[in-house]
């Protein structure tokens, strides 16, 4: 696990910075706040943080009340050294957002069991986000996830004035699948379909589980046409590869697939711009299923 | 004894190259650490000083003496309520000090 540690003093620093890697860690280092704030705006960013209470600039404090007014959602897991003893400096540590505190000179067997306790609560909060946001029977985004996932991917091609389409898919029948080999045999094939749309999409379009059988892709810097190729991709992949149950038997399956580019012109949020690739799903189905059908 | 040995070896785990290498970098670190001081203090500027000692009293945190510490970190907030001269005084002992832990350490570190 990565831990920031945010100290102006070098030699506090290196010394923190060697235990920590004893003790199983990868430091990341920042000299003051400012450097820090950046740190923990890259991707994989750490989320056990170690900060010194004086610092130039940013003080410890500052800091966290800085981290703490994120809108993101994420959590981080502070832990404040400082010189300053007693009662009055514990309280203004954790009211400004700090996890734990410790006073210095400490002792490093302390650091190390605080850090470890530290580190439990950051993999125990990331196994909650793991549960909040993923489907728990194909481990692809849930409905909460994809359409938090879908809001940035807007901004993002608003932002960088990039193309942006999304799929609308559903698998064609998936009732009579239910009816005729059990839901059991039902759940493996939605597990069969993902697996095919991860092994078929690319490394940054996203798969949500929006209902029953049906799932939303979003497909960043796509345009219609290419959105296609990797709708078509898919489909004829779900046709030709047959979900196999337990029993060694077949589900021929096949899917139908709305297909919407982002219009700014059109969209005026992200609800109209779904529609869009919702009702081309519904004219896909209308028309014979198995088949792609692009927004107007 | 201004240095404390215990808290080295526990910081190090008693690993020679490291003990030098954290070394090394303190003394690199010191006179700058010693100037800041030094200027502020020409310059009557309280709360520079303060934060002038209190970067020397961080770095002390990885070595020095328990008493040593609390002393330099008396000096930190006394600087704000700067008597100079009382001040002065006292910061040339605890620099004979520093001194003395300078010794001891490059001892340790084998330097």
């Amino acid at each position: 696990m990565d831990v920031l540690i945010v100290d102006d003093d070098a030699v506090t620093r290196l010394a923190l910075s060697a235990a920590l890697e004893e003790w199983g860690f990868v430091p990341i280092l920042a000299e003051n706040g400012e450097q820090a704030l950046k740190k923990l705006e890259m991707d994989n960013a750490p989320h056990l943080l170690i900060f010194d209470w004086s610092m130039p600039g940013m003080s410890g404090p500052e800091l966290c009340k800085t981290i703490r007014k994120r809108e993101d959602g994420q959590f981080f897991y502070i832990l404040m050294l400082t010189g300053k003893e007693g009662n009055e400096a514990i309280i203004e540590a954790m009211e400004a957002g700090a996890d734990d505190f410790l006073s210095k000179p400490f002792d490093h067997r302390v650091l190390k069991v605080r850090i470890a306790a530290g580190s439990r609560i950051v993999r125990l909060e990331q196994t909650l986000n793991q549960l909040a946001s993923r489907d728990a029977l194909t481990q692809c985004w849930n409905r909460r996830m994809i359409d938090e996932l879908f809001t940035n991917s807007i901004a993002e091609s608003t932002r960088k004035r990039s193309s942006f389409s999304i799929m609308v898919l559903d698998i064609d029948h998936f009732k009579a699948v239910n009816d005729t080999y059990g839901h059991a045999a039902g759940d493996l094939a939605l597990k069969h379909v993902v697996n095919i749309l991860n092994t078929n999409l690319r490394e940054y379009d996203q798969v949500g589980r929006y209902g029953g059988e049906e799932f939303v892709i979003l497909l960043p810097a796509t345009d219609e046409n290419e959105a296609w190729g990797v709708a078509e991709r898919v489909r004829s992949a779900i046709q030709f590869q047959p979900t196999v149950i337990n029993d060694g038997a077949k589900i021929d399956l096949t899917v139908s697939i709305g297909i919407a580019q982002f219009d700014r012109s059109r969209d005026i949020n992200q609800n109209t711009f779904f529609e869009r690739a919702d009702k081309a799903l519904y004219t896909a189905k209308q028309s014979g299923r198995n088949r792609i059908i692009c927004a107007d | 004894m201004i240095l404390d040995p215990q808290r080295v070896q526990d910081i190090t785990r008693n690993k020679t190259a490291l003990i030098k290498t954290l070394a090394q970098l303190f003394l690199s670190e010191l006179p700058d650490m010693i100037d800041s001081i030094e200027l502020s203090l020409r310059q009557g500027d309280k709360k520079a000083l303060s934060n002038a000692v209190h970067r020397l009293k961080s770095a002390l945190g990885n070595f020095a003496s328990s008493s040593y510490y609390q002393e330099v970190g008396a000096l930190e907030t006394r600087a704000l309520e700067l008597d100079a001269t009382q001040w002065q005084t006292d910061w040339l002992t605890a620099k004979d000090k520093l001194d003395t832990l300078i010794i001891e350490l490059k001892q340790m570190a084998g330097l």
